[in-house]
């Protein structure tokens, strides 16, 4: 590549700048003469990177270079920076680096640039600062305290109104003092050996302590000390002492608040502004069971899904960070085990002064055990209330027919003692026998509902609907062909449900004799018994064409005790209660759609797993 | 105060013969009409809505019923152009405070009387509708 830097070289030499080239195909480095001679090497030298780095000062000067080399290698970023350098024979020197790109197709194949020798020019800024320290008009610009002290002595010789400001002493009081009057005794010492190493470094050198004021307070400063021969050949310090007491607080705070975040027990995630994750707290590594790599392909929510997790919110969480808008949700999560969690979350975007947003935090925590509880109370709650109907058809019952059978009995007790026609007597003794039949007929449906109640833990069985369906239109044969109705099965042969037989025969039974007793007059009359599947049911639809219920009118009452709707003698308004217990019983359930004058379909719902 | 015309709707056929014996046996009335279902009872009284002499003077309704229930009834019953002051008395056997409830929300009913019907009730029925007139 060099030919091709031919100009840069001439012009380099012409300004007596040196020049470098670091090939990245080869690896190999380029320094030409003038380069050379500012690092005082000989010709022959060959320079790696690695000792190149080497000639810059160790700490700020060289780690910043190897970064600014690393970017220009891998993001061909160029640069133009001072950095100090100390030559093969030990010089110290300023340079001036500069660094360009060079690429071939659009791939960067060398990183070359020029040095300048700047130690004369940064010599001269150097004793130009020193010169305008001594001008106390400076001193009196700055919002830093400034100390001169005398380094023989340690007495202070000099300091501006801001050092008085900061260490409450009037002026009198501190010019002429030993300068370890403004600290403890422990931190004195420390300042004085920090003063010796400033005579050591020849340059320079930034520390921290604090600063005691004269009614005793402690302020944390940062100093920078400087030492300087005056004019006279005496040695002074001059110091710098800046109050870093609301950045001590700040740092204190942020070391606080880091420590709240890393250590608490909820669950801390934060994200990139496209919800990418870029830290979590431990709680939430623990929780996941993920490792930061791990999290760091995925955003949060894409592992922690699983089959059962709601699809709605984690649709409302996109949705939330789609729009940079703070949620609160309960989501079942899936750890990196794959076992279940409840977790609260919620999510809150962090917007920059410019009302972008830049970040979103997440704080969550793990909820299982209170979940579990309230899906349990939950479930118990939909119990209790299933029990509690069930209780008031109950009290419906005692109410409505045991009641009316007992008052029926005891006017007709009146009667037969107030009477005195024997013949009369006699009749009602018929009535009597009546009331008393309906009243144990009562009593056995009632028996009939508690032993379904009762048999709810029953083994279910497999069995093909199909042919369950033809057996029971084989026993009603007789009462179907009286009727003409017409039956079509569309149930597939092989479709078998899971059910209690008993209870499934008597279903069909009750089902069937209902589109029989309920058929329109005037047309005739189809029971068509079709079904469909659904992810937990198989849904069984009859569908007659009778004369159809009011839904609006009694809607509420079709499957409770006791209710009949079209005065037909056969009609006891028991059997959708026995057949809707009974699919209870079977963990199913029954539904009703109808239209007057049009017909109904009962769906039965058989649960399936 | 006999031959006050009544009718008693029940879907309870023996209920409605017991009653009906009862208002006989103790003098309530032996103008006797059974509905066993409240629709028929609505279009008797749809029909004869004008007719003073026609329509009875006190109703006996039971709640519990299929196709109109006792509530359902009254519903209806106060869309009719009827001027007459008929006693409408519900007699049930229900224990349901609901019921009862329900019952408030009707002035024209006359009183909520629970089954069975006695001697007694008679009586203070009768007295009611005595105090009417």
């Amino acid at each position: 590549m060099l030919h091709n830097s031919n100009d840069s070289l001439k012009a380099a030499n012409l300004a007596r700048v040196g020049f470098w080239e670091l090939n990245l195909k080869t690896n190999k480095i380029f320094w030409d003469t003038t380069m050379r001679s500012i690092l005082e090497v000989e010709n022959d030298y060959i320079p790696n990177l690695e000792e190149a780095l080497n000639f810059y000062d160790s700490g700020e000067d060289r780690s910043k270079m190897k970064s600014l080399v690393e970017r220009a290698i891998t993001k061909g970023i160029p640069f133009v920076q001072t950095f100090q350098v100390t030559t093969f024979k030990n010089n110290s020197k300023y340079i001036e680096s500069t660094c360009q790109i060079a690429r071939k197709n659009n791939k960067i194949i060398s990183i070359l640039g020029s040095c300048l020798d700047i130690t004369a020019e940064q010599n001269l800024i150097n004793e130009l600062r020193l010169n305008n320290e001594k001008n106390s008009s400076v001193f009196l610009s700055t919002n830093d305290a400034v100390f001169i002290i005398d380094a023989k002595s340690n007495t202070i010789r000099y300091c501006n109104s801001r050092a008085f400001e900061l260490s409450e002493y009037h002026s009198l009081e501190l010019i002429g003092q030993d300068i370890s009057v403004l600290f403890t005794r422990k931190q004195a010492s420390d300042f004085t050996l920090f003063l010796e190493k400033t005579i050591a470094n020849e340059h320079y050198l930034i520390g921290e302590s604090n600063l005691t004021t004269k009614s005793g307070n402690s302020i944390p400063v940062e100093i920078a000390a400087e030492m300087k021969i005056q004019t006279d050949k005496s040695l002074v310090f001059i110091c710098f002492f800046r109050d870093i007491s609301v950045r001590k607080k700040e740092d204190e705070q942020i070391k606080m608040l880091s420590l709240a975040a890393s250590e608490t027990t909820d669950t801390i995630i934060i994200a990139n502004d496209i919800g990418e994750f870029l830290w979590a707290n431990n709680a939430y590594l623990e929780l996941c069971g993920y490792s930061v790599p791990e999290l760091m392909l995925a955003k949060p929510g894409h592992l922690s899904k699983g089959p059962e997790t709601d699809p709605n919110t984690t649709d409302q969480i996109r949705e939330a960070i789609k729009a940079k808008r703070s949620i609160t949700v309960d989501i079942l999560n899936y750890n990196k085990k794959k076992e279940k969690y409840w977790f609260e979350l919620s999510i809150n975007p962090i917007f920059d002064p410019n009302g972008l947003c830049t970040n979103f935090v997440s704080v969550g925590r793990d909820i299982t055990l209170r979940k579990e509880k309230e899906l349990q109370l939950k479930k118990l709650a939909e119990e209790m209330s299933l029990q509690n109907s069930k209780l008031i058809n109950f009290t419906h019952i005692v109410s409505h027919n045991i009641r009316s059978h007992a008052s029926n009995l005891s006017m007709l007790v009146d009667l037969i003692e107030n009477s005195i026609n024997p013949k009369d007597k006699i009749s009602y003794f018929e009535l009597f026998k009546e009331g008393t039949d309906k009243l144990s007929e009562t009593i056995e449906y009632l028996n009939e509902i508690i032993t379904i109640d009762k048999n709810t833990g029953i083994q279910k069985k497999t069995i093909f609907l199909n042919e369950e369906i033809e057996k029971t239109k084989q026993a009603l044969s007789l009462l179907i062909r009286d009727s003409g109705l017409e039956i079509i099965n569309l149930i597939p042969p092989q479709l078998k449900v899971k059910v209690i037989p008993a209870y499934l025969d008597s279903i069909l039974i009750n089902l069937m004799t209902n589109a029989i007793k309920y058929k329109a007059r005037n047309r005739k009359s189809t029971l068509e018994i079709s079904h469909q599947m659904t992810e937990s049911h198989c849904i069984i639809n009859f569908k007659d064409n009778g004369l159809g219920i009011n839904l609006n009118r009694h809607g509420d009452k079709i499957f409770g005790m006791y209710k009949t709707f079209h005065g037909n003698e056969d009609a006891k308004g028991i059997g959708l209660f026995i057949t809707k217990n009974q699919l209870e019983a079977m963990n199913g359930k029954i539904e009703v759609e109808s239209a007057e004058g049009l017909g109904s379909t009962f769906k039965i719902y058989f649960y399936d797993k | 105060m006999t031959n006050k015309r009544t009718y008693i709707i029940d879907d309870d056929k023996l209920t409605a013969r017991l009653v009906s014996i009862l208002l006989t046996t103790y003098g309530f009335s032996d103008d006797i009409k059974l509905f066993n279902n409240s629709e028929l009872a609505m279009e008797d009284l749809t029909k004869n809505a004008t007719e003073i002499d026609t329509l009875p003077d006190i109703i006996l309704l039971d709640i519990n019923m299929p196709i109109m229930d006792g509530w359902q009834f009254l519903e209806e019953y106060k869309n009719l152009p009827i001027k007459k002051d008929i006693s409408i008395f519900i007699i049930t056997s229900s224990i349901d405070p609901i019921d009862l409830e329900t019952s408030k929300k009707f002035p024209i009913i006359r009183s909520y009387i629970q089954k069975p019907i006695t001697s007694e009730k008679l009586k203070f029925m009768t007295r009611l509708i005595e105090q009417q007139n």
